[in-house]
């Protein structure tokens, strides 16, 4: 009999029912897989991951392959300390080059699974895109309505006036 | 049409708006970023990497404005914005100012804006600004209509308005003298240096976003003045570069002062 340590993959199911076999080292990025099997000792069936479609899926386990021998960040440093800001290695900036609605899925999915490293190259790769622009223009690359009032747009702007560039 | 089950309460030293606003995700919507859960949200803009980028935020939607303005994310932007410039600021320091560490910019835009701010008194009158305090900090406000004078003007002497206008006149000469007053306070200065590192108090002295901003109006103009050479500011480089001269004397007071504090450690240390 194969002891919980000893078992060597395990399958995940996406919300289309599409059962991917992977090494259980690498579903064990996922801080919720980990703590799952951990609590259940073997899992044999299809564990359901009702949040996250196929491709997404496939995804988020390829990143979790090329980053399978990464150490694994010391749990609960200061939550901020792990958040440098703009550097993303290269793999990574490709991985992210992918369009909006698929990175934000991405990043739900990292959220959920709990993979902290990919929830954080996410959340850097958006915050990238939002380097360097106006208001406007933020609206405009997320499609986002302003949905202010011309009073409120003033008020807002008289209270930044004090770090207005001259 | 707003969920207010959670709206923000006013926390705010920087008397940030207060009308209505939706807190909670709602439900659905078609734009994927607006799909996303506040906490990543905040994840995401805690990582925008310039203070004016994250205050535009705040002019971007509702919900933007009323995570970005939340005062824990903006402390939290805060911190790791001056991380990330200590690193940068190591990189290209290391060999001119060996003993220049980047704390000093953290300290120096919070001490400055604690400072300068009480000179503000005699801005009030004459411009009727007004100035409000919240948690012993005053925050400038002006008033519609009024003229539009920033709160890096009064720093750094630039000017948003006309040269010969009464505001012009009025907050060259007299941003100098905040510059002055400054330089007369070099003890405090070390003071509070000193009181940090002893504290490693980087979280007791709460920096919030305009101390970014200061901070990054200040390295701005360092990093300009290392390109021009400017060693001494004449009259004519203080007309046309108010904030380059005000970044001088800056270093000068300043950076070299806490050359010599960190001097002193590094050779006690030794002993």
């Amino acid at each position: 009999m194969a002891t919980p340590s000893t078992q060597a993959t395990v399958k995940l199911q996406s919300n289309d029912n599409v059962v991917i076999e992977v090494e259980r080292a690498i579903a064990e990025r996922s801080v919720l897989i980990k703590n799952m099997l951990e609590d259940c000792g073997e899992v044999t069936d299809a564990i359901p991951i009702s949040n996250v479609n196929e491709s997404i899926l496939r995804k988020v386990i390829e990143w979790c392959e090329h980053h399978k021998n990464d150490p694994v960040a010391a749990e609960n440093e200061n939550d901020d300390s792990r958040k440098k800001t703009t550097d993303i290695d290269e793999w990574d900036q490709k991985f992210m080059n992918v369009d909006q609605e698929m990175l934000f899925e991405i990043i739900l999915a990292a959220n959920f699974l709990d993979i902290k490293p990919l929830l954080d190259t996410g959340c850097k790769t958006v915050a990238n895109m939002i380097k360097g622009k106006s208001p406007e223009e933020i609206r405009k690359l997320f499609n986002i309505q302003n949905d202010f009032t011309p009073e409120e747009e003033e008020q807002i702007r008289r209270e930044n006036e004090w770090a207005e560039d001259r | 049409m707003y969920t207010k089950k959670r709206a923000l309460e006013a926390d705010d030293s920087t008397g940030t708006a207060t009308f209505p606003r939706p807190y909670q995700r709602t439900k659905w919507s078609p734009i994927p970023i607006l799909q996303l859960p506040n906490e990543v949200l905040e994840n995401i803009f805690i990582r925008v990497d310039d203070p004016h980028t994250f205050l535009n935020l705040y002019k971007v939607c509702h919900r933007f404005h009323a995570l970005a303005s939340y005062k824990l994310n903006r402390q939290r932007f805060t911190k790791i914005w001056f991380k990330a410039l200590e690193a940068s600021w190591v990189k290209c320091y290391t060999r001119k100012y060996p003993y220049v560490t980047p704390t000093i910019f953290e300290c120096a835009a919070h001490f400055i804006r604690q400072h300068a701010s009480r000179s503000w008194d005699k801005c009030a009158t004459k411009n009727s600004m007004v100035l409000v305090e919240m948690k012993g900090y005053r925050i400038l406000e002006i008033k519609p209509g009024d003229c539009l004078v920033s709160w890096r003007a009064v720093f750094f002497g630039e000017k948003s308005e006309p040269e010969n206008s009464d505001a012009g006149t009025y907050i060259l000469p007299h941003s100098f003298r905040v510059w002055d007053d400054l330089k007369t306070d070099r003890d405090l200065w070390l003071d509070s240096l000193v009181r940090r590192i002893e504290q490693k108090a980087e979280d007791c002295i709460g920096l919030d976003v305009e101390d970014a901003v200061l901070a990054h109006a200040l390295y701005d103009a360092l990093s300009k003045l290392r390109i021009l050479n400017l060693e001494t500011p004449t009259v004519r480089v203080r007309r046309s570069y108010q904030y380059l001269s005000a970044a001088v004397l800056f270093e000068q007071d300043y950076g070299c002062s806490c050359n010599d504090y960190y001097m002193d450690i590094d050779c006690e240390q030794l002993k």
